[in-house]
């Protein structure tokens, strides 16, 4: 029994980030307003982002930014600073997605007058 | 140029295409005239890099570059070999042509935003280069976001009513794609750390039963087969591909899919590699059953489709069924074959949609509409026909040596499903395009204006040059296998 | 259908539960992942590039290559807004001027720049609401410091948490308050989008071109050791200055396509009213 709980607390920001990732797949799939689908996308991202910051997560360890004297450098007290830089390469790609999206939403409002997809289906079939 | 300048041509070929477009862009607040004529010399220029890289690794094999003097795994390296290296070729002829034959049309649609939509153009296809030469998984990523964003809104170009609204369906798909992709290769670092692809594969050997290895490598897969547009994902693909400006799907159908198909062959082969694929986990069946699906599927979903570039999208599902169903076969032949067909599809499918778009502009986008169309512009019906002869797979066509060669692997792997559909959707891709032939050859319109529309010399030049391509390739088939598609299944480690 | 995407959901939801079995536990100094490439990072930092940052380091040396194309990221998203919404001829159709003593609107059928220049007449959107004061006071105190901060940020990416793109993004957001907090016209006024497109472009090829440079030098792109040969220092100083050059390279691209997406997306593409 104990086990099981190590298990599941030692891991905790995983199972944190595979809820937010599904509530975003929800939203992105099920979703009939473009908006919400639009701001889905980006929990989504968001819950990749996450993923990759606890991976490079050590306990005990703190930003990795050096001293100028500090000649022999103990890795352990510094975390991971791949994760970061890539997470960094993600969150500039999801903003640029989502201001992407939203000038198509502009464009598509500005053509049906709506952003509820059952309706521009209903539009594009006339 | 020295012996050292030119193997900087790999990195060249990408970094100033991203310069010449920073500068198009630029272009359009200082002198716009001079934007449309600045991409086209750039894309020429960057083309002539292309083939000098090209005859470099021809000369002397693969060779990787350390981007920034860093060594993998540390930095970032490109690997170039000579399958990547032609299909980087093939990627900046297709622009090219499809360029020089449609500058007005640009011109004419796009007006004052012209030097921002060249510039999207140049990124585009500079982004896929990217993906083709790199030997990182995570700066695979970084450019294929890039060849979406601006697929995105090169796609969004078009019928005002429609295009918008299938690209921003495409977002999400191919958002779900690309995020499934970053997730799998998050999957790879924390089981080994490392991001270089020759890396990861030496060090997945050493674990190849871990769990999180193989949700990787379905997530993977998933994502790249999201924006492949295979069979059950492809959802997205006819849609964005009909409603957009003609000249835009000629670009992006044949490059996009294709150059997402090689990535799989690159991450299967190079990444995870044969026996963690095909003997631990049984990719094999899972492809063959997509790439059967994709390919009956597209055959008989084209035969109902009334709109003439919608008909070729589906035609687009079932070449892209080929290529997988090759890769679920998994025998050398196979492989062959589907690499093969790869490359001729580049040339095929941007043949059939150049030359399928001057037939819309000259008669209309439905298929009752090319009534007569043979005689109005029988030169682009023409090269539309020999384009098509080559996707049904007519002998001495690029397409037949392609298929020739699967048919040949799936027999020797006694593997009938994928032989059955190979026969069965060559017939009905000649029922489908021969139904197109009758309404353009037979039927006559009762007003029959002849000669075809306003068309500049070069928009005939370029349409010939497409053409040119599909005869050239599948007359060098037999030199592109022996140089390019062997070495690279020999470095697979494919008997 | 819902059932269809639930069970979607829960099947993805499977599959990562079943991935995660097999991870470290979490903030596991021993997992693979920080044990194979990034203790390099974290020992070679200063003596490579003497930056004490390591993060700053990996973004703009080790891996500034994927950095490179995360920039041209950012400027792709800008260059999206502007091919897809920006609509040169104006909609608006009247031009309303207000006279601040009284504050009577006149309204002029058609365009016009007639009264732009009085001092007595502000031209005003059609959909006007009067703007409060105290946040016009507030924002134009703070807009400077805003901006100093975010110079800051830019050029102490070296030493603290920060860089190019942070910075870039903090004097983006001065321009957008200024933008918001009075009319967009105010905000075009002080930088116009020949200004944003120009800067834009300029940022990344900032970027690209110190890569080149190298190039051109004789190394690998993007390899800023190099740049001794033409600066004054040695070539781990003149990585730190190369970084230094990228991360300011960014910060304008940054700022630039920030400005631009918000200019373009709260005005449809117009750029005659804002929000």
């Amino acid at each position: 029994m104990d086990s099981i709980l190590e298990f599941i607390v030692g891991r905790y920001n995983y199972w944190l980030y595979i809820l937010l990732m599904m509530i975003g797949l929800y939203a992105m799939i099920s979703k009939n307003n473009l908006t919400k689908k639009i701001v889905g996308m980006n929990i989504f991202q968001t819950a990749i982002i996450l993923f990759y910051i606890s991976i490079g997560f050590k306990k005990g360890g703190t930003i990795p930014i050096l001293e100028h004297t500090s000649h022999a450098v103990e890795v352990s007290h510094f975390v991971n600073p791949l994760p970061h830089v890539l997470m960094l390469t993600a969150i500039v790609v999801s903003v640029s997605t989502f201001g992407v999206a939203l000038a198509l939403a502009i464009m598509i409002y500005r053509e049906h007058g709506t952003l509820e997809e059952d309706e521009i289906l209903k539009c594009l079939e006339q | 140029m020295s012996g050292t300048m030119t193997y900087h041509f790999s990195v060249i070929l990408v970094t100033f295409g991203l310069l010449l477009s920073f500068i198009t862009y630029a272009m359009t607040w200082i002198k716009r005239s001079l934007c449309l004529p600045f991409a086209v010399l750039s894309i020429g220029f960057l083309s002539y890099c292309s083939f000098s890289l090209f005859i470099l690794v021809i000369e002397r094999g693969p060779f990787e570059y350390y981007l920034g003097g860093w060594p993998p795994p540390i930095g970032i390296a490109y690997y170039i070999d000579e399958l990547n290296a032609f299909l980087s070729l093939l990627v900046y002829l297709v622009a090219l042509i499809n360029l020089l034959c449609n500058r007005e049309r640009f011109l004419e649609k796009q007006g004052d935003r012209i030097g921002g939509t060249m510039a999207l153009y140049i990124l585009f296809i500079t982004g896929l280069n990217g993906i083709l030469l790199t030997a990182d998984l995570f700066n695979l990523y970084v450019l294929l976001e890039i060849a979406s964003l601006t697929g995105y809104a090169l796609l969004a170009i078009g019928d005002k009513r429609q295009a918008p609204f299938a690209s921003l369906n495409y977002v999400f798909l191919g958002t779900i794609g690309a995020c499934f992709y970053l997730l799998g290769v998050g999957y790879l670092y924390i089981k080994t750390g490392s991001l270089n692809m020759q890396d990861v594969s030496r060090l997945i050997t050493q674990i190849p039963k871990s769990p999180t290895i193989l949700s990787g490598f379905i997530f993977i897969l998933i994502g790249i087969w999201i924006k492949m547009g295979l069979f059950p994902f492809h959802i997205w693909l006819p849609r964005a591909y009909t409603n957009t400006f003609g000249p835009i799907s000629s670009l992006i159908a044949p490059l996009g899919t294709k150059v997402m198909a090689y990535v799989i062959f690159r991450v299967i082969l190079f990444v995870f590699g044969k026996e963690f694929s095909f003997e631990i986990y049984s990719l094999g069946h899972v492809a063959t059953l997509f790439g059967v699906a994709a390919i009956l599927y597209g055959a008989i979903t084209a035969l109902r489709q009334t709109d003439l570039r919608r008909m070729l999208c589906f035609v687009v599902i079932t070449e892209i069924g080929y290529i997988v169903a090759g890769l679920g076969v998994g025998n050398i032949n196979a492989i062959r074959g589907s690499l093969l067909h790869l490359l001729n599809d580049v040339a095929m499918t941007f043949c059939l949609f150049l030359s399928a778009d001057h037939l819309i502009v000259n008669t209309g986008t439905k298929i009752e509409e090319l009534k007569g169309v043979f005689q109005k512009t029988p030169f682009g019906s023409s090269i539309y026909v020999l384009a098509s002869l080559s996707v049904i797979g007519i002998p001495p066509s690029p397409g037949f040596f392609g298929k020739w060669y699967l048919l040949q692997g799936s027999l020797e792997a006694q593997n009938f499903w994928v032989f059955g559909a190979i026969l069965l959707s060559s017939l009905l891709n000649t029922v489908l395009f021969f139904r197109t032939f009758e309404e353009g050859y037979y039927h006559h319109t009762e007003s029959p204006s002849y000669g075809p529309k306003k068309t500049s010399l070069s928009a005939y030049g370029g349409i010939l040059a497409s053409g040119l391509l599909v005869v050239l390739m599948g007359l060098l088939a037999h030199p592109i296998v022996g140089h390019i598609v062997d070495p690279f299944l020999l470095r697979a480690r494919l008997p | 259908m819902r059932y269809l995407y639930l069970l979607l959901v829960v099947l993805s939801a499977s599959v990562l539960f079943y991935a995660t079995l097999d991870f470290p536990q979490w903030g596991d100094p021993n997992s693979p992942a920080s044990l194979h490439v990034s203790p390099v990072y974290l020992q070679r930092s200063l003596e490579d590039t003497s930056v004490p940052n390591v993060v700053t380091s990996v973004l703009a040396d080790y891996r500034g290559y994927d950095t490179m194309f995360e920039t041209t990221v950012i400027f792709t998203a800008g260059l999206a807004c502007f091919v897809l919404l920006r609509v040169f001829a104006p909609k608006m159709k009247d031009t309303y001027y207000r006279h601040i003593q009284s504050g009577v609107v006149l309204h002029i059928k058609g365009q016009t720049t007639l009264l732009d220049g009085s001092r007595d007449f502000e031209r005003i959107d059609s959909r006007w609401v009067p703007a409060d004061i105290i946040l016009k006071t507030i924002s134009r105190f703070l807009i400077p410091f805003i901006q100093l901060f975010a110079l800051y940020v830019v050029a102490h990416g070296h030493h603290s948490p920060g860089g190019g793109f942070q910075g870039g993004v903090i004097l983006g957001a001065s321009i957008i308050l200024l933008s918001i907090s009075f009319d967009l016209r105010t905000g075009l006024e002080k930088i116009h989008e020949r200004g944003l497109g120009l800067f834009s472009a300029t940022g990344v090829f900032i970027y690209t071109g110190i890569g080149a440079l190298c190039l051109i030098l004789g190394k690998e792109f993007l390899n800023y050791g190099v740049l001794s040969k033409i600066l004054p220092v040695d070539p781990v100083m003149a990585r730190s200055l190369g970084i230094f050059g990228v991360e300011v390279g960014v910060a304008i691209t940054v700022m630039a396509v920030m400005v631009s997406i918000y200019n373009y997306v709260s005005s449809e593409g117009r750029l005659d009213e804002g929000l």
